[in-house]
């Protein structure tokens, strides 16, 4: 790609910022990584008799709730129409924050 | 070098797709439910809907939002995203997850995708007329009688208003449109918080009477996967069951087959809801890639924060970078990502066409060496190993 690579070479720096160039997996992951399988294993309650009652295993419930029909994700039942209009207007609202935002950044460029 | 060979992780990609779409919407359901799997008990990595008749797992957000409803830390759900989020960040949501695939599916094709979303529209239409007094003929024929005027004229004008807006969604030219990143960051964020989050623990559902899943009450996902196959099922005459000759306790049938309700009459207000609501969105995301995703995902939300460490992600070379004179990535993203603003983001999903089409090699693949085996090590722009 010659032709590209003229373009190129005459860009200012601006058009070029910063990026990542970091190729290392790094060793956050196998932090976080580990974290999950406590969490899974306390889940599952295997720390039960070590931590009480409270960490009983969340797989039963999980199963239980999971073979229920939910009436919520089906669309049956009745719709509480005054939650959906709080929904409406903390959408509204936030829309019109950003939007109160953006022209600010905007006006600064 | 032949056409198959050029695009490798693209090709292996769909066919993972297509893998995660038949799992994640049923056809493996008989192995879900065989003893000692069970995988009803444990919560998919992606999201699909609980009420999905075929679905083989829980739905990670249902299980969020039903702990938080208990009053209980989801230990087992978090552990799960902690998992998979550490390993592979984001990229569950461009390989596996069932509802991002039909996106994709209905951005590639969107001239036919117009005509399923128009039967969608005649599905409700058809619905409404069949359920709901408001609709039915037989009221304009009381209103005619008993000469209702005012009646008649809203009656026509809710039936226009419907074919009004199938007429403004498919028959006018809309241009094909991309959100902003800023944009797309408060959107999920407040689906995140609001009904995802802070409405489950404070907001109480008026038919449980507890604090309800209230994302489930707008999710598309649970619309496509589930009401509509559960309204279908329920549809059938009961003579056809058992279904296929299987006995109605059998394990091999799903829950919403064996435990036979009509179902029908209860869906109201909230069912039109949900149906236009994914019409809507499926409309939108024939003119710009995944809206869903970069939207509203709760679930892609909490994998976003992975992103920046997890142990396979993409990262670009700030050298080989040719920046926004090439824009290869941004035009192949389905996120719409700019990699040479900001690097892959938290919106990446690690999809990979980005590392596929780059011509200068600069988006490359980062990933811990006992993950081999998963990706392609050929010339492809993987990131050597430090």
């Amino acid at each position: 790609m010659p032709e590209l690579d003229k373009k190129v070479q005459g860009q200012d720096k601006k058009t070029s910022p910063p990026v990542l160039q970091e190729k290392k997996s790094g060793f956050l992951y196998v932090i976080v990584f580990l974290l999950g399988i406590i969490f899974v294993l306390v889940g599952a309650g295997l720390f039960e008799s070590l931590l009480g009652h409270t960490y009983e295993s969340q797989l039963q419930s999980i199963f239980s709730t999971a073979m229920a029909l939910c009436l919520s994700c089906i669309g049956l039942g009745k719709i509480k129409f005054g939650t959906l209009l709080d929904l409406s207007i903390y959408l509204a609202v936030f829309l019109a924050v950003y939007k109160l935002l953006e022209v600010r950044n905007v006006t600064k460029q | 070098m032949s056409q198959n060979n050029k695009y490798l992780n693209r090709a292996l990609k769909n066919k993972v797709q297509l893998f995660g779409f038949l799992f994640g919407t049923g056809i493996f359901y008989f192995l879900a439910t065989l003893p000692p799997i069970i995988l009803k008990r444990i919560p998919m990595p992606w999201l699909v809907c609980w009420s999905d008749p075929f679905a083989p797992g829980a739905c990670p957000a249902g299980t969020f939002q039903h702990f938080f409803n208990t009053g209980h830390f989801p230990f087992f759900v978090l552990g799960i995203f902690l998992l998979i989020g550490a390993l592979f960040g984001r990229m569950v949501c461009g390989w596996l997850c069932p509802f991002g695939y039909l996106q994709d599916i209905v951005y590639r094709m969107r001239s036919i995708t117009k005509w399923i979303i128009v039967t969608l529209f005649a599905f409700l239409v058809v619905y409404l007329v069949w359920t709901s007094p408001m609709f039915a003929p037989m009221s304009l024929r009381n209103m005619i009688k008993s000469k209702d005027i005012i009646g008649m004229l809203a009656w026509v004008g809710r039936y226009l208003g419907i074919f009004g807006a199938i007429f403004v969604l498919f028959f006018l030219k809309f241009k094909k449109f991309t959100i902003s990143v800023k944009l797309s960051n408060w959107g999920r964020f407040f689906f995140f918080l609001f009904p995802f989050l802070i409405f489950p623990l404070f907001v109480v559902d008026p038919v449980l009477n507890t604090g309800g899943p209230w994302f489930c009450k707008v999710c598309p996902s649970g619309t496509t996967f589930a009401a509509i196959p559960q309204f279908l099922i329920n549809a059938l005459p009961k003579d056809m069951f058992p279904l296929f000759g299987l006995a109605r306790n059998s394990p091999f049938i799903p829950y919403g087959m064996a435990s036979y309700q009509d179902i029908r009459g209860m869906g109201q207000v909230m069912f039109g809801l949900k149906i236009s609501t994914l019409i809507l969105l499926l409309w939108v995301t024939m003119l710009s890639k995944r809206v869903f995703c970069k939207f509203a995902c709760p679930i892609g939300f909490i994998y976003s924060g992975f992103n920046y460490f997890s142990a396979v992600r993409v990262v670009v070379d700030k050298v080989k970078c040719k920046g926004e004179k090439c824009n290869v990535c941004w035009k192949v993203c389905p996120m719409d990502i700019k990699l040479y603003e900001h690097g892959a983001t938290s919106h990446c999903i690690a999809c990979l066409e980005c590392v596929d089409r780059c011509p200068f090699k600069a988006a490359q693949l980062v990933r811990p060496s006992f993950l081999n085996f998963m990706f392609s090590r050929n010339k492809y722009a993987i990131a050597p190993k430090k």
